[in-house]
């Protein structure tokens, strides 16, 4: 490098070594991909465990210990498990609404009726009281009192929340009106939510202190037995955190289904979600989901603390399993960890391409001068690195990660999990993709007949203009269409085809055709050509321009040769334009290829891939799977094949023309 | 850059003109009556759309319901008095975009071009080849995990979010172009500054980016053309009506009628007057500067 004069320097980079070095960095890529995903992805943030389920239909259920859960049943049985095998049963006269353990070995039970009752292990029952409505939810006070919902139906507004004292006598009661569906106890509060979505606060004297009204209505509700989480579920598959003030501390939609259970974990670790379709979701305290999965197709009823810190999930067919969260408070370290291994190896891949670039065999002499160097070139770095480093994070990192979630589920809802080649099988599937392929093959090819065919007949007819003023009108009048912007453009073409008023109705009405009118980008039959024939007559800008300078370059004595030999216009155009043209055809040919595989926007305003698959190309349904499906791993797999025959245009164009001047070509 | 030059000389090629001097020797008036039969045809089917939004955005839509074919006369301006309104907005957001992101692009670019250009860079040609190396990867590969991306650093439904990856994405060619023009320039007048005691930054300020005023005008026309008429990156990341560039609020724009979607006869007189709204900015940075929009255009063939 040393002897290599700088002014020379990057003219023209040498095309092998690009080609070797992108291969390298692919490889290098997809070897860190799958060491990545060996290192991180074995013992999940938090995993589900099935254990036997147990022979009684879940309506509510509490655990008294680690090792013993009460549960009551929909056939209105209330039985004490522990590990798995019934110890007491009792049947009652009403379903369970809740169950809330209390200290000294007691829980306390809500009926629909109203009935409130305590029991023990043995379920030799203690205290017991009737309220006049029904009992909506349960919660224990640490000083061994209790708080209740109750209310006459699910809509009425008469609900209230009552606080009682360990003796069962009543503290207080207040109206908080709307359905309340359940409470806990948190921070010295008693804390209710409701139908409508309010979450309150009542205080040890009965004073309502602050009402949080949220979105949805609310069903579910855990605190965590030391006081330092709060989480509400609603009916839509949300679930919030709640500060102890009322503030919403964030929101994120799991499912689409009821919350129908939640457990709150302690020191703020997180929480485990049970949903109406048999879904389980883990949560750390910061809302990022570390678990997310169908576990059952039964309601969730109730999760409960388990074993070693674990939750307990129990549907209401019985089937119980173990949520170990025990991984969920490492899993942000985790998750922090993962993205600074991608950064190292963003790092690594950038330095290996530059040893790579900077050539072989250099010795270790070499590279103390050139640390010199570098010491005295420290001001051209500092001019090069914020451009550097907007590209570094900007499209390096995006292209490394696309290359990533390829092969993952990637979604916004569930955490990612590698899925290996699964998103290219779907594609082999998926019939808006099929339907796609077909149709882009037609729009190639007609979209390499519109850009040789017209702009080179202009070019053409143009260039054998005799005087030079009328040649510059012409070609400024060709040229000035461009002043209407794209996306003008196709929503003008929109109007021309449109069923009632659309232009080209309109003419065939005038012309006594009135009988063919339709709705052009309406029909199967006539959508794809209506996009074929939109911006008729198809002088592409672009195309006419490079035509239009190719044939200046054409050496005149050619043309002056032909002539005196005898050569019609015809002979001329096949024996010397064609030929003279060549690299120009190529280059509009690359780009017409280019656009039919990427582009999308046309079709997207025109038609939006209907109707049906009428229309539809792949780069849309990418498009579709990013702004609509939220499905990232599978629009990042179609980016990558669309990009594949990409790379194979590219590198057929090379083999064909293999002179051409790489100057800036974009492929984005 | 070769068609660059060639395209520029259009005019002035005489050589041409002799030759066809001789040709139509042979060439009989049949030809040319054919020839400039064509280009008028083709020519007017091309300036169809433009008339028909000219015509339709000077009639009240009822109108032309009513009557396709009659005049726009006495020309009707209430439509345009809507496309201020509601389309004003998301004109000014998009050249807020637009005039930050260049500004903020060749920022970045110019001293990066210069150092590529004019210091001593151990290493500047790897580097080159690696900015050129994004150039080649497909635009289908980076839409998704820029969304991604986007969606992590909190970048969605904010203009913001639209200029920096504008910014990040402009600069390979940018860089290209100025590093080119950079390099061209005599190295004497640097030298002669750095004689007389000018630091590289104030060569590249007073010397290097003046003289290469003309890459920076095609560069700014170029990108003016790229982010105006950018449908797929704003759709996706603008949510909230609040935030639509006007390529997006276009595509939505019914002034007189309900929701786009569901009407069956919207309002195209009002959305007429607006094209022609949302036409004027590019008609302005073409007329000012169509030489270099042609030269841009045909630089080393750009972005499709």
């Amino acid at each position: 490098m040393t002897n290599r004069p700088l002014a020379t320097l990057p003219a023209r980079p040498n095309r092998p070594v690009l080609l070797w070095v992108g291969l390298g960095l692919v490889a290098l890529a997809f070897g860190v991909s799958v060491v990545a995903y060996l290192a991180f992805s074995a013992p999940g943030g938090a995993t589900l465990e099935p254990q036997p389920a147990l022979d009684a239909r879940v309506a509510a259920a509490a655990a008294l210990d680690d090792q013993t859960i009460v549960v009551g049943s929909v056939t209105n049985e209330l039985s004490v498990w522990e590990a798995g095998s019934r110890v007491a049963a009792r049947q009652l006269p009403f379903l369970v609404a809740a169950i809330a353990p209390l200290p000294n070995d007691q829980f306390v039970v809500g009926l629909v009726n109203g009935e409130v009752q305590v029991y023990d292990r043995a379920l030799n029952q203690g205290l017991g009281w009737k309220l006049p409505g029904r009992i909506t939810g349960l919660a224990a006070r640490p000083n061994g009192g209790l708080v209740l919902a109750t209310g006459s139906g699910p809509a009425a507004q008469d609900y209230q929340v009552q606080q009682y004292a360990p003796d069962g006598t009543l503290l207080s009661s207040t109206l908080v009106g709307q359905a309340t569906r359940g409470v806990a106890f948190s921070n010295e509060q008693s804390i209710f939510i409701n139908t409508k979505g309010e979450v309150g606060a009542v205080d040890a004297q009965g004073q309502r202190s602050w009402t949080t009204l949220t979105q949805q209505s609310l069903i579910a509700i855990s605190a965590s037995s030391d006081g330092s989480a709060l989480y509400v579920g609603d009916v839509r598959g949300g679930v919030s955190r709640v500060a102890a003030d009322g503030r919403v501390l964030w929101y994120q939609v799991l499912t689409e289904y009821e919350i129908d259970s939640l457990q709150a974990l302690p020191d703020g670790a997180g929480v485990v979600v049970g949903a109406r379709d048999g879904s389980i979701f883990a949560l750390d305290g910061d809302g990022t989901l570390q678990l997310g999965r169908r576990a059952t197709d039964s309601p969730i009823k109730a999760l409960v603390p388990g074993p070693q810190g674990n939750v307990l999930a129990l549907a209401t067919s019985g089937a119980r399993l173990d949520v170990k969260v025990a991984t969920l408070r490492f899993a942000a370290t985790r998750e922090q960890l993962q993205t600074v291994t991608l950064i190292a190896v963003a790092a690594l891949v950038v330095a290996a391409l530059g040893l790579g670039l900077a050539g072989w065999g250099r010795t270790a002499g070499a590279i103390v001068l050139l640390a010199g160097r570098v010491y005295r070139g420290r001001l051209g770095y500092v001019l090069v690195a914020p451009s550097l480093l907007l590209m570094a994070i900007f499209t390096y990192y995006p292209a490394l990660m696309a290359f990533y979630i390829s092969f993952t589920d990637f979604n916004l809802s569930s955490p990612m999990e590698f899925v290996g080649l699964r998103n290219f099988e779907l594609m082999l599937r998926d019939t808006y993709l099929l339907a796609g392929v077909k149709n882009m093959l037609i729009l190639l090819v007609a979209n390499v007949v519109k850009h040789i065919t017209i702009p080179l007949l202009v070019a053409e007819l143009i260039f054998w203009i005799r005087s030079d003023t009328l040649k510059y009108w012409f070609r400024t009048a060709f040229v000035f269409p461009a002043i209407v912007p794209g996306i003008v453009a196709i929503l003008l073409w929109k109007t021309i085809w449109a069923p009632n008023f659309g232009l080209v109705n309109q003419i065939l009405q005038a012309i006594g055709l009135g009988q063919y009118q339709r709705a052009w980008l309406g029909e199967d039959a006539t959508a794809l050509w209506a996009v074929i024939l939109t911006g008729f007559p198809w002088v592409d800008i672009f195309a006419f321009l490079v035509f239009f300078g190719g044939l200046l370059t054409i050496s005149s004595d050619v043309f002056d040769a032909a002539a005196v030999d005898g050569a019609n216009g015809l002979q001329r155009f096949w024996a010397i334009d064609i030929p003279g043209l060549w690299p120009q055809i190529m280059l509009v040919l690359f780009f017409a290829f280019l656009g039919s595989i990427q582009g999308f926007e046309g079709i997207y305003v025109l038609t939006g891939g209907g109707p049906g698959t009428a229309t539809y190309v792949p780069a849309l349904q990418m498009f579709m799977m990013i702004s609509t499906n939220a499905k990232f791993g599978y629009a990042s797999a179609i980016g990558f094949v669309l990009a594949a025959v990409i790379g194979i245009l590219v590198f057929v164009r090379n083999r064909l023309d293999p002179q051409r001047s790489e100057s800036g070509e974009s492929l984005a | 850059m070769t068609d660059t030059t060639t395209v520029a000389s259009v005019s002035h090629n005489r050589n041409g003109q002799a030759r066809l001097g001789r040709l139509r020797l042979r060439a009989p008036g049949l030809w040319t009556l054919l020839q400039f039969g064509l280009l008028l045809t083709i020519l007017f089917f091309s300036a169809i759309p433009i008339v028909m939004m000219l015509t339709m955005s000077f009639r009240p839509t009822i109108l032309i319901y009513a009557d396709f074919w009659g005049l726009p006369w006495p020309l009707n301006f209430a439509n345009y008095t809507s496309a201020l309104i509601y389309l004003l907005a998301p004109m000014l957001r998009t050249l807020f975009v637009y005039v930050v992101s260049i500004v903020g692009m060749l920022i970045c670019a110019a001293p990066a071009a210069y150092a590529f250009a004019r210091l001593k860079l151990p290493g500047g040609m790897q580097l080159f080849s690696l900015i050129l190396l994004i150039m080649m990867i497909p635009g289908t590969i980076l839409l998704t995990p820029r969304f991604v991306l986007a969606n992590q650093l909190g970048l969605r439904d904010n203009l913001w979010g639209l200029i920096v990856f504008y910014i990040a994405g402009g600069q390979p060619f940018a860089i290209f172009l100025l590093t080119s023009f950079f390099r061209a320039q005599p190295a004497e007048m640097f030298d002669a500054a750095r004689i007389d005691g000018a630091t590289e930054l104030q060569a590249l300020r007073s010397i290097a980016i003046p003289l290469a005023w003309p890459i920076v005008i095609t560069i700014a026309i170029l990108n003016f053309v790229g982010i105006y008429n950018d449908l797929i990156w704003p759709t996706l990341m603008l949510s909230s009506p609040d935030n639509h560039t006007l390529t997006v609020a276009l595509q939505r724009y019914n002034p007189g009628g309900g929701p786009v979607e569901v009407s069956a006869l919207p309002d195209v007189g009002g959305q007429a007057a607006g094209y022609v709204f949302a036409s004027i900015p590019q008609l302005l940075v073409f007329v000012t500067g169509m030489r270099y929009f042609i030269a841009g255009l045909t630089s080393g063939a750009v972005k499709a």
